[in-house]
C-alpha cells in the first residue's frame, strides 16, 4: 500500500522532532502523572469495586493526555506552516493522516507505558487478569481514541478557538471506546474475564470503522 | 402517587414541549422576517 | 491510487455556487397547516381517545409526544448524515444547508426528548434518569448535535465550515449505534436497568402514536422549509457584507 511509506516518513519526522525537543511528551506526560496522583487522593484505595473506579481514573487520565497531545502536535504543525509543505508534496492526503496518526500514537503510547506502572503502584493494584490484557486493552482503546482525535484535531486547529474545541468534539464520539477500554482494564485488574471478549470486539469494531472513516474523509479537510 | 400529582407531570411535559417548539418557531420566524427586510448583520454568523 | 488530484469538486476552495432559491418553499404553507391540524388532533386523541394505562396511570400519556420526538430526533440526524455525505461527495452548498438545518432542528427535538423522558420517568418509575441504553444514547446524540452546532459557530469560512461539519456529521451518526451497543452491554452487567414494557399496545394507543409520528414528521418538514431558507438568507447577507 503506497500510503504507508510516506506515512512512515511523516511520522518519522514528527517523532524525530519530538525526540529532540521533547516538547509534547514532557508536558503531556507530566499532565497525565498529575491527573493520576490527584485522582489517587480522591479515590478509595481499598474496598469493593475499586478496580472499576481505578480503571475509570486511568482512562480519564489517558483521555485528557491524548487530547492535550493531539492538540499540541497539530498546533505545532500549523504554527510552523508545515501543513502547506506537506500538501504541496506528492504525498497522498491519506498518508498525511496516517503519518499524524502514527506520530500521535507514538507519543500517547510512550506516555501511557510510563503512566501504567506508576498507576499500578500508586493505587496498589494487582493486574491479576494478566498484564497482557491490560496492554492489549490500552493499545486498542488508545488507537480508537487517537484516530478520532487526530481527525478532529485537523479541524479544531483551524477554528477560532484553536485546539480548545478538540475535547468537545472528541468526547461524545469516543464514549463507546472509553467504556470498552475501562471495562477491559477493569477485567485486567480484577482477573474476572466476564464479557471482556465482547468489549475487545467492540473496540476492534470501533477502531476499524473510524479508521476507515477518517482515512476517507481526511482528504476533504485538507483544502486551502 | 395520586392522580392529580401525576397529571402535573403530563401537563408539564405537554406545555413544556409546546413552549420549546413554539419558542424555536418564533425565533425562526423573527429571524426570517429580519433577513427578508434586508437587515445586515455586521457580524457574519 | 490517487489519479484524481485537483479535479474532484472536493478540492475546490469554494463550494460550488448554484442558484439556491431564496423564496419561500411552496410546500411550506400546506405543511404548516397540516402540522397544526395534526397536532390538534394528536392532543385530543392523547387525552380523550387513548385509554389510560392501567399500570402507569395518566403520566403514560407523555408517551405520545416523547416517542415521536425521539423518532424525529434520530431521523433528523440521519438527514444530517446523508447531507454530510453529499457535501463531501458533490461539493454542493445546498447539502450543507440541509445538513445544518436538520442538525439545529434535530437538537430541538432531542432536547424535548430529554425533557419529556424524565417527566415521564419520575411519576411512573420513580426516577428522573437512568443510564439505560436508550436514554444514554439519546444523551450522547444530543451532545454530538451540540458539538456540531458549536463547531458551526467556530468556523468562519463557509466552504470549510461545510466540510468540517460534514465530517463531524458522518462520524457522529456512525457513532450513535455503537454507543447504544456499548451502553447496553455495560448496563446488562448491572441488572438495575429499567425495562420498558414493550408488550402489545392497545390499538387506540397505537393509532394515537401513529398520529403522533405523522404530526412530528410534518412539523419537522415544515421547520426544515423555514430553516433552510433562513440559513440561505443569512449566508446571502453575510456575503454582501464581505463583498
Amino acid at each position: 500500500m503506497n500510503w504507508f511509506a510516506p506515512a512512515m516518513t511523516i511520522a518519522g519526522k514528527d517523532l524525530r522532532l519530538e525526540w529532540k525537543t521533547r516538547d509534547v511528551v514532557a508536558s503531556v506526560g507530566l499532565f497525565a502523572l498529575l491527573v493520576v496522583v490527584t485522582a489517587s487522593f480522591a479515590f478509595p484505595t481499598t474496598g469493593d469495586g475499586r478496580e472499576g473506579i481505578a480503571a475509570g481514573v486511568l482512562w480519564m487520565a489517558f483521555l485528557f493526555a491524548a487530547l492535550l497531545g493531539m492538540g499540541r502536535t497539530m498546533a505545532i504543525e500549523k504554527e510552523d506552516g508545515c501543513i502547506d509543505g506537506l500538501l504541496t508534496s506528492p504525498a497522498p492526503r491519506e498518508s498525511i493522516f496516517l503519518g499524524k496518526l502514527f506520530a500521535n500514537l507514538g507519543f500517547t503510547y510512550a506516555v501511557e507505558l510510563v503512566i501504567l506502572p506508576v498507576f499500578i503502584v500508586l493505587l496498589r493494584l494487582d493486574p491479576a487478569g494478566g498484564p497482557w490484557l491490560l496492554l492489549l486493552g490500552t493499545f486498542m482503546g488508545t488507537l480508537g481514541l487517537v484516530t478520532v482525535g487526530t481527525l478532529f484535531s485537523a479541524m479544531a486547529v483551524n477554528t477560532r478557538g484553536r485546539e480548545a474545541i478538540l475535547p468537545l468534539l472528541v468526547m461524545p464520539v469516543s464514549v463507546p471506546v472509553m467504556i470498552a477500554a475501562v471495562k477491559v482494564s477493569e477485567a485486567a485488574f480484577t482477573g474476572e474475564w466476564g464479557s471482556t471478549t465482547a468489549w475487545l470486539l467492540l473496540t476492534l469494531a470501533y477502531d476499524a470503522v473510524f479508521l476507515l472513516v477518517a482515512i476517507a474523509t481526511f482528504p476533504s479537510l485538507m483544502e486551502e | 402517587m395520586t392522580l392529580a400529582k401525576d397529571a402535573v407531570y403530563v401537563i408539564a411535559a405537554y406545555i413544556g414541549s409546546a413552549l420549546l417548539y413554539g419558542t424555536y418557531l418564533a425565533l425562526l420566524w423573527s429571524k426570517e422576517r429580519r433577513l427578508e427586510r434586508g437587515n445586515r448583520d455586521l457580524q457574519p454568523r | 491510487m490517487n489519479v484524481e488530484t485537483d479535479a474532484l469538486p472536493l478540492d475546490a476552495a469554494v463550494l460550488e455556487e448554484e442558484a439556491r432559491p431564496l423564496t419561500r418553499s411552496k410546500y411550506r404553507r400546506p405543511l404548516g397547516v397540516l402540522a397544526l391540524v395534526a397536532a390538534t388532533i394528536l392532543v385530543a386523541m392523547a387525552f380523550l381517545y387513548a385509554p389510560e394505562d392501567l399500570k402507569q396511570g395518566p403520566a403514560q400519556r407523555i408517551f405520545y409526544i416523547h416517542v415521536p420526538a425521539a423518532w424525529i430526533g434520530f431521523m433528523a440526524f440521519f438527514v444530517v448524515f446523508v447531507g454530510s455525505l453529499a457535501v463531501l461527495f458533490t461539493g454542493k452548498r445546498r447539502w450543507d444547508d440541509i445538513a445544518s438545518s436538520s442538525a439545529e432542528i434535530g437538537t430541538i427535538f432531542t432536547t424535548a426528548v430529554l425533557i419529556t423522558g424524565p417527566l415521564w420517568g419520575r411519576p411512573v418509575w420513580g426516577v428522573y434518569w437512568t443510564w439505560d441504553p436508550r436514554l444514554t444514547s439519546y444523551l450522547m446524540l444530543w451532545l454530538i448535535y451540540l458539538s456540531y452546532l458549536v463547531l458551526r459557530g467556530y468556523v468562519a469560512d463557509p466552504a470549510r465550515r461545510a466540510k468540517y461539519c460534514a465530517v463531524l456529521g458522518i462520524v457522529g451518526f456512525l457513532d450513535v449505534p455503537i454507543v447504544y451497543l456499548s451502553v447496553r452491554w455495560w448496563r446488562s452487567e448491572h441488572p438495575t436497568q429499567l425495562v420498558f414494557e414493550r408488550g402489545g399496545l392497545p390499538p387506540e394507543m397505537l393509532i394515537t402514536l401513529m398520529v403522533g409520528l405523522a404530526t412530528f414528521t410534518l412539523f419537522y418538514a415544515y421547520l426544515m422549509t423555514v430553516r433552510v431558507r433562513t440559513g440561505r438568507l443569512q449566508e446571502a447577507a453575510d456575503e454582501e457584507v464581505l463583498s
